[in-house]
């Protein structure tokens, strides 16, 4: 089943002379398993389509399915979907700097229903922490961190209620060559468990390894996605 | 959602000395507060009481003693007493001389008497007891182990006065009665009390739309018994000096008002700028499944914390001390509520429009 349909999204900031058109009638689906690259230049809307994706904004027109059903609009059961269907990864506020890194993947977990005790909490974090290598920094302060471990930690914090579909705003943005080839690899290896990612970015080397590349210009979807050789199978797999 | 609640008191905790200071200030601020509405809220009543008096066009007297022995007021004097007070025309009270060679009266606590169906309707918040002879309590005031017996009447229960409640006298100001007990006798009692309480029940008594000769008749009946009463109108000495009290008082309140708010600023300032370093954690606890609630939640901690928690406790002792104390706390308590409620209100917008902007 498409994890996610968008038909006609729009999006609209303010009134009257300050009314901005943000998103304009955007459609687009993403399958199980896939990895799709929204591009284009900063402000023509990427940040804002996930936000609507991912139920953090309500759209001002349009349709919006979540696996199978229109997205709710009632806050608290947004909620729940932003937090058992759904993974985020930002580019700014990649990581709480003040918490510990433990702290910092335990962060969805405090919001899972059935709740889960303090012990089952650290536990599938540490877990977490293990399948990104950063096993071993479950007590260091996340500010002790260099720029690709907080990526890690936040992408353990992503996985670890196993979301079924992963957006990620720009992950590669603030790191250098190698580490951003190493997080996007760690990132796109989630398919290999089933979950999806859909992924922001304007660099060619993040959306190149993806199956499908969506541009973007001026909050509109280019007619045509772009298939792109990772599609052929071996995406991530470099 | 007590998670959310102690996430955000850590956050506030985080930055303890700047929120500590605050905290500090504002709960002294408040308790500061509260001591000075009290004052404003008895002045309050005295102006209540001063303006009743004058819409009666009120007559007291200031007394002056012709002798350094004791006065011996007439029992004519008193006689007419009785008759203006049985005709409606005035009311007296005893304040300060109740049994005052008896220090085991009442089991020791203070005595007031009046007398006069008239003290009633001049000052309605009273809700004295009726009809005389009747008993009342201060609501600090246990019953008295023993019955109280005056003039020739035996009280043995007492209702309980409304907490505050306070006696206008116009010379003395406002009487709290919270630690009184409160004799309504009737007039023709006046006769039976002794001579210091006679001296002070004339000389606190009170005509109501008095004529001169009424009031010539009562100084002079008076005056034979060597105390010398003159007569003062309250429509044309009194309202200036009750103004002008009631003036200072809210002064003090309008200057310590501003100091809080004040302070208030201040901390919005201060939260101003932890919520903007602090925007990750609303942003990543949103979009991980924090509902709009959860994070006001964590914002109250955050904010009650400092403005809320800390004045609580010092109003809770002071509501405790009762008194005229107690309502002034009561509003001050209710006052932090509505503060906190602001604060937490403007922090939940301040929040949600960082995170809309993303810095």
């Amino acid at each position: 089943m498409t994890l996610v349909r968008a038909s006609g999204l729009s999006k609209t900031y303010g009134r009257g002379r300050l009314r901005v058109e943000a998103l304009r009638e955007v459609s687009l689906s993403v399958e199980p398993g896939e990895a799709v690259a929204l591009t284009g230049p900063s402000g023509c809307g990427k940040s804002t389509l996930l936000s609507l994706l991912g139920l953090t904004l309500p759209a001002t027109g349009g349709e919006l399915l979540v696996n199978g059903e229109p997205a709710p609009l009632r806050e608290r059961r947004r909620a729940r979907l932003r937090n058992e269907f759904f993974g985020y990864l930002h580019q700014e506020f990649a990581i709480v700097e003040s918490d510990r890194v433990l702290a910092n993947v335990t962060i969805p977990l405090e919001y899972a229903r059935p709740r889960l005790n303090r012990r089952q909490r650290l536990e599938r974090a540490g877990r977490a922490l293990d399948s990104v290598g950063l096993g071993w920094a479950t007590r260091r302060r996340a500010s002790e961190l260099s720029g690709g471990e907080r990526q890690r930690v936040a992408i353990a914090r992503a996985l670890v209620n196993e979301p079924r579909l992963v957006l990620a705003d720009e992950p590669t943005a603030a790191l250098d060559v190698a580490t951003a080839h190493e997080i996007v690899t760690l990132l796109l290896s989630m398919r290999r468990r089933g979950t999806s990612v859909l992924v922001a970015t304007h660099d060619p080397r993040v959306s190149g390894r993806c199956d499908r590349i969506l541009p973007m210009e001026d909050g509109r979807l280019a007619p045509e996605g772009v298939e792109t050789s990772a599609s052929s199978g071996d995406c991530g797999s470099t | 959602m007590l998670g959310d609640l102690r996430g955000g008191v850590r956050m506030a905790l985080r930055r303890w000395p700047t929120m500590l200071s605050l905290a500090a200030v504002i709960a002294l601020s408040c308790v500061v507060l509260a001591v000075l509405l009290a004052d404003v809220l008895v002045q309050f009543k005295a102006l209540r009481g001063g303006h009743e008096l004058r819409g009666r066009g009120a007559v007291v007297f200031k007394p002056y003693y012709g002798t350094s022995r004791v006065t011996s007021v007439p029992d004519r004097a008193v006689s007419d007493l009785v008759e203006l007070i049985r005709e409606e025309r005035a009311y007296t009270a005893v304040i300060n001389n109740v049994r005052v060679d008896d220090p085991e009266f009442a089991g020791g606590v203070p005595t007031v008497l009046f007398v006069g169906s008239r003290l009633e309707e001049t000052l309605p918040d009273l809700e004295l007891c009726e009809p005389a002879p009747c008993a009342m309590r201060g609501a600090e005031v246990a019953t008295p182990a023993e019955p109280v017996e005056i003039a020739g009447h035996t009280f043995t229960t007492f209702e309980r006065l409304s907490r505050s409640a306070t006696h206008f006298d116009a010379h003395l100001g406002p009487v709290p009665l919270d630690e009184r007990l409160v004799l309504n006798l009737p007039p023709e009692s006046l006769t039976r009390l002794t001579g210091y309480e006679r001296e002070e029940a004339m000389a606190r008594t009170v005509l109501l739309e008095a004529t001169e000769s009424d009031v010539d008749d009562f100084v002079a009946s008076s005056a034979a018994g060597d105390l010398y009463l003159v007569p003062r109108h309250i429509a044309v000495d009194r309202p200036k000096r009750l103004s002008g009290i009631m003036v200072v008082s809210t002064m003090y309140v309008v200057g310590m008002a501003a100091f809080l708010t004040l302070v208030l600023v201040a901390f919005a300032a201060t939260a101003r700028r932890t919520l903007h370093r602090q925007r990750a954690v609303f942003v990543i606890r949103r979009t991980h499944g924090a509902s709009n609630g959860r994070l006001a939640a964590r914002l109250a901690g955050f904010v009650g914390v400092v403005v809320l928690l800390p004045p609580l406790p010092p109003l809770a002792g002071l509501l405790l001390v009762g008194g005229p104390l107690a309502p002034a706390a009561g509003w001050m308590a209710a006052l932090v509520v509505v503060l906190f409620l602001v604060l937490w209100g403007w922090a939940v917008r301040q929040q949600s429009g960082y995170e809309r902007r993303g810095r």
